[in-house]
C-alpha cells in the first residue's frame, strides 16, 4: 500500500479499491454481527471511525516514542485506552445504540482493521495523514456494514433504519437477522465487489492498451 | 456419440465400446418415478392445493437453473432432470398450507445458492431440498410450522388464512411432547395423518424405496442404517412409557422414511464407499434421535441429514478400501 | 545532594560488577519498560478523566431505566432505596419503592441469559413477595421470537404469582428458551430473603393486610404477636 498523496486518493482507497472489509477482508466478525440493522451497522461504524482516527494519531505523535520490540503491546494499550473512552461515552449519551451494540462495542479493541491501520500506516506517517488514513478507512467499514445492515434488515424485517420498505405483504425472512443471514449476504456482497473490481482491471487494462496505441501512432515512444 | 457399431467397419474411437443405459436423466426419472405414488397420496389427501405446490415448485426449480446458466454462460443442463428431482423433493418435505412463494424462494435457493454457485450438479456440498427445507424452516418458522388437518379443502391458489384451516399437530409433534398419537399405526402408515406433502404415506414411499432398490439406483445400506438406528435408539431412550409402541411411531412419523430412502441417498452428498455409508446413516440417526428427543424441534430429519452431508468427504476419506497390492496410503 | 550520592555509590557500585554488554542490556529494557509505562499511565489518565465526566449521567441513565419501569408497574414511585446485600445470579440488584413515604414493594433487576444475550427484567413486587408486575429493561434475542416475551399479555401474566407459582405459568412456544429464562429470573425475584422479614413488620402496623406469603417466617425479630405460618391464601392466583 504506497502512501497517497492527496486526501481524495486516500478516501478513494479506503471507500473502494482497498476498503477493509471487502477488500482487504478485515473486521468480518462485527461486520457480521453488528450488521443485524442499518441503524446498528451505522453506529458500529461511526464507533470504529472514532476509534481509528483517534488511535491513529496518538499512535502518529508517538511514533519515535515508542520502540520497535513493544510496539504491537503498546498500540493495544492505546486502542483499548480509546475504546474504553468510547464505551463509557456511549454508555452516558447514547445508551440505546449501547445497548443494542452490546458487547461488540469492548470487541472493536481487537478488530483486525485498527492494529492493522496502526502497524502499517500510523507508525510510519506523519500525524494528519494518519488521521486522514483513519477518516477514510473507518468509512470504508461504515460503509461496508451499512450495505451489509441494510440488506439484512430490509430482506429480514422489512425495514430500513426502522421505517416499513414493503407493504402488509411481505414476509420477513427472519433468518437474515440471524448468523446464517449475515453470512449470505456477506458471501454476495463480497461476490458483487469482486465481480465489479474484475471488470475494474479489465477495463484498466484496456485504457492502457488503448493509451499506448494513441502513443504509438503519435509517434511517441514511451517504455 | 450415437456410433452404429454394425455400420461402420473402422472403429478408431478409444475404448470401452459398451455403454451403460444409465444417466443422470435415467436415474433422475427413476427417483420421480418412485416418488409418483407418494406425490399422488399427497394431492390425494391434502387437495389440489398440493399439486399447485408442487407444480410451483418444480417449474421454479428449472426456471432457476435455465436463468442462472444463461446468464453465466454455461451449458444448460436441466435437461438431466436433477432441477425437477430437488423441486419435488422440496415441495414434498412443504406443509399444504404454505403461501405459494415460500416453493419459489425454496427452488431460489436450492438451485441457485446450494447448487450453482457451489459449481453446479455434483459439486454441491448439501443436498439442495434438504438445505432450502432448512433454510425456508429458519426463515419463516411460523409459516413453515403451520399444519391443517388432512382431508380439508384449501384454496388452489391464495393464501391460507387461518380461518380456512384449524391447525392440528402432527404425529411427531404429539411423540415430542411425550405422548402416543392417537391416529392408529394403519392411519400412518397409509398415510391418513397430517405432516408435510410427501412425507405421510409410509407405504407408498417404501414402495419407492423398493423400486429404487430393485432398480439399483441406490444401494440398501443408507436406508438400513439410518432406520435400524433411529428404531434402536429408540427402544434404548424411550421418551414414553409403552416401548415397543414408541419405537414404532417413531420409525413411521415424521419425514424418516422420505429422508432415509430419497434424501440421505443423494449420490453427490453421501459418501461412495460401503462403510461410509453405514456411518453415515449411523450418524443420521444418531442426531435425527438427538434432535427429535432432547432438542428443540419435533422433525429432524433435515437437519440431520444436512449435517452428515458436512460428514462425507471424511467420510469417503477414511473409509477408502486399501488398493490390492498398493501400500496403504490412508493415514 | 544525599539522593545524588547514593545514586552515585549505586551506580559506582553497579558499574564495577557488570560488564558492558549486560550495563547496555539493562539500560534497553528500563527503555523500554519506562516507555510503556508512560503510555499504560497516560492511555489510564485519559480514561480517569473521562470517567469522572461520565460516571454521573452513566448512573443516572441506569436509574432512568429503572424508574420508567417501575412508572409501569407501581404508577410512578417517590424514592428508591437500594438494598445492599450478596445477591446471585441472576439478581442484580435489589431496591425498595416508596410512594408518599410509605414502602409500597421492591424493585428488583434481574439478567438471565436469553437465547442470544441476558434480558434485562425489573421485577415489581409488593412487601411480600408476591408480583406486582414485569417490564423487559433489555433484550437482544431474535426479533419476532425471543421477543415474544415482551408481549403485554404475556408479562401481565406474572402479576399476582410468587415464588412457587411462577414455575405454574407457561412458557411460550416456540420462544422457549427465552420465556423460560424470564421465568427463571422472576422466580429468581420472588424468591429472595428480602421479604420474609416482611409480614411481621406490616402486621403490626396500622395497615393490616390480608395477604401473605407462601414461604413460612423463621422467627425472626417477632415482635409481639407470632404469626403463624399460613399457606396460600385465596388472593393469591395460580397460572
Amino acid at each position: 500500500m504506497s502512501k497517497k498523496n492527496t486526501v481524495i486518493d486516500q478516501f478513494k482507497e479506503g471507500i473502494i479499491t482497498n476498503n477493509p472489509t471487502l477488500v482487504q477482508m478485515l473486521g468480518i466478525c462485527p461486520a457480521l454481527a453488528t450488521t443485524t440493522s442499518a441503524i446498528n451497522a451505522l453506529g458500529m461504524g461511526v464507533s470504529v471511525i472514532a476509534v481509528l482516527v483517534f488511535s491513529n494519531m496518538f499512535i502518529s505523535l508517538l511514533r519515535k516514542f515508542i520502540p520497535n520490540q513493544i510496539r504491537i503491546a503498546s498500540y493495544i494499550i492505546i486502542i483499548s485506552g480509546f475504546v474504553s473512552i468510547l464505551e463509557l461515552l456511549l454508555k452516558a449519551y447514547l445508551p440505546s445504540l449501547s445497548n443494542s451494540l452490546g458487547l461488540f462495542i469492548p470487541l472493536i479493541v481487537v478488530n483486525c482493521i485498527i492494529l492493522a491501520r496502526a502497524e502499517s500506516f500510523a507508525s510510519k506517517n506523519k500525524v494528519i495523514p494518519s488521521i486522514i488514513d483513519g477518516l477514510a478507512m473507518g468509512s470504508g467499514f461504515t460503509f461496508a456494514l451499512v450495505i451489509l445492515g441494510s440488506v439484512r434488515e430490509i430482506l429480514g424485517a422489512g425495514t430500513l433504519f426502522g421505517a416499513q420498505v414493503f407493504g402488509g405483504w411481505f414476509e420477513p425472512a427472519v433468518l437474515f437477522i440471524l448468523p446464517p443471514g449475515a453470512f449470505i449476504t456477506l458471501g454476495f456482497v463480497i461476490a458483487l465487489v469482486q465481480k465489479l473490481q474484475r471488470r475494474r482491471s479489465e477495463y484498466v487494462k484496456q485504457q492502457e492498451i488503448e493509451y499506448k496505441r494513441l502513443e504509438r501512432e503519435a509517434g511517441i515512444w514511451r517504455e | 456419440m450415437n456410433t452404429d457399431y454394425t455400420k461402420n467397419p473402422l472403429t478408431v474411437t478409444s475404448p470401452p465400446h459398451l455403454k451403460n443405459p444409465e444417466k443422470t436423466s435415467t436415474i433422475m426419472l427413476d427417483v420421480i418415478i418412485a416418488l409418483l405414488p407418494a406425490t399422488a397420496w399427497g394431492v390425494y389427501v391434502f387437495g389440489w392445493r398440493a399439486l399447485s405446490i408442487i407444480l410451483v415448485s418444480v417449474f421454479s426449480a428449472v426456471f432457476f437453473e435455465i436463468v442462472y446458466q444463461f446468464f453465466m454462460n454455461i451449458p444448460i443442463t436441466v435437461k438431466d432432470g436433477s432441477a425437477v428431482v430437488t423441486g419435488l423433493l422440496l415441495a414434498l418435505c412443504l406443509p399444504v398450507s404454505v403461501p405459494l412463494w415460500i416453493p419459489v424462494a425454496g427452488s431460489f435457493f436450492a438451485i441457485i445458492i446450494v447448487k450453482q454457485l457451489f459449481g453446479g450438479i455434483g459439486k454441491n456440498i448439501v443436498n439442495p431440498a434438504i438445505a432450502a427445507r432448512v433454510f425456508l424452516f429458519l426463515a419463516w418458522p411460523e409459516i413453515m410450522s403451520y399444519y391443517t388437518q388432512p382431508y380439508t379443502k384449501l384454496p388452489l391458489f391464495k393464501n391460507v388464512k387461518i380461518a380456512d384451516a384449524v391447525a392440528s399437530a402432527t404425529p411427531l409433534s404429539v411423540l415430542k411432547n411425550g405422548k402416543l398419537p392417537e391416529d392408529s399405526t394403519f392411519d400412518l402408515i397409509i398415510g391418513n395423518v397430517g405432516g408435510c406433502i410427501g412425507e405421510v404415506s409410509v407405504i407408498l414411499l417404501l414402495a419407492g424405496g423398493v423400486y429404487l432398490l430393485v432398480r439399483k439406483t441406490i444401494n440398501w445400506h443408507i436406508p438400513v442404517s439410518y432406520i435400524a438406528t433411529v428404531a434402536v435408539l429408540s427402544f434404548l431412550f424411550p421418551q414414553v412409557e409403552a416401548t415397543f409402541s414408541f419405537v414404532q411411531y417413531e420409525l413411521i412419523s415424521g419425514g424418516l422414511i422420505l429422508g432415509a430412502f430419497f434424501m440421505a441417498t443423494d449420490y453427490v452428498t453421501s459418501p461412495v464407499t460401503k462403510w461410509g455409508r453405514i456411518i453415515y446413516g449411523i450418524g443420521c440417526g444418531v442426531i435425527t434421535v438427538a434432535i427429535r428427543f432432547y432438542g428443540q424441534y419435533a422433525g429432524a430429519v433435515s437437519f440431520a441429514i444436512m449435517i452428515m452431508n458436512l460428514f462425507v468427504w471424511y467420510l469417503d476419506m477414511y473409509t477408502r478400501p486399501s488398493r490390492f497390492g498398493g501400500a496403504d496410503k490412508r493415514k | 545532594m544525599k539522593i545524588n550520592d547514593l545514586i552515585n555509590k549505586v551506580k559506582t557500585s553497579v558499574d564495577s560488577k557488570l560488564s558492558k554488554e549486560k550495563k547496555q542490556e539493562i539500560k534497553y529494557y528500563f527503555r523500554m519498560g519506562f516507555r510503556l509505562l508512560i503510555i499504560a499511565a497516560l492511555t489510564a489518565s485519559l480514561m480517569a478523566f473521562v470517567y469522572s465526566i461520565t460516571k454521573d449521567r452513566i448512573a443516572e441513565n441506569e436509574l432512568a431505566v429503572m424508574e420508567d419501569a417501575l412508572e409501569k408497574i407501581f404508577d410512578g414511585c417517590d424514592e428508591l432505596k437500594s438494598v445492599k446485600g450478596d445477591y446471585e445470579e441472576p439478581v442484580s440488584a435489589v431496591y425498595e419503592v416508596y410512594k408518599g413515604g410509605q414502602r409500597k414493594g421492591y424493585a428488583i433487576q434481574v439478567a438471565p441469559v436469553g437465547f442470544k444475550d441476558k434480558i434485562g427484567i425489573v421485577v415489581g413486587t409488593d412487601n411480600y413477595g408476591k408480583c406486582m408486575g414485569v417490564e423487559i429493561t433489555s433484550i437482544s434475542d431474535t426479533p419476532g421470537v425471543g421477543t415474544k416475551v415482551k408481549d403485554r399479555a404475556y408479562l401481565d401474566g406474572f402479576i399476582g404469582l410468587s415464588s412457587d407459582s411462577v414455575d405454574g405459568y407457561d412458557v411460550i412456544s416456540g420462544a422457549t428458551i427465552s420465556s423460560s429464562a424470564v421465568k427463571k429470573g422472576i422466580a429468581a425475584a420472588l424468591a429472595l430473603d428480602v421479604f420474609k422479614g416482611n409480614e411481621i413488620d406490616e402486621s403490626t402496623s396500622e395497615e393490616h393486610k390480608n395477604e401473605s406469603p407462601d414461604e413460612s417466617t423463621s422467627g425472626e425479630e417477632s415482635t409481639g404477636e407470632s404469626v403463624p405460618a399460613e399457606s396460600s391464601s385465596p388472593e393469591q392466583t395460580q397460572a
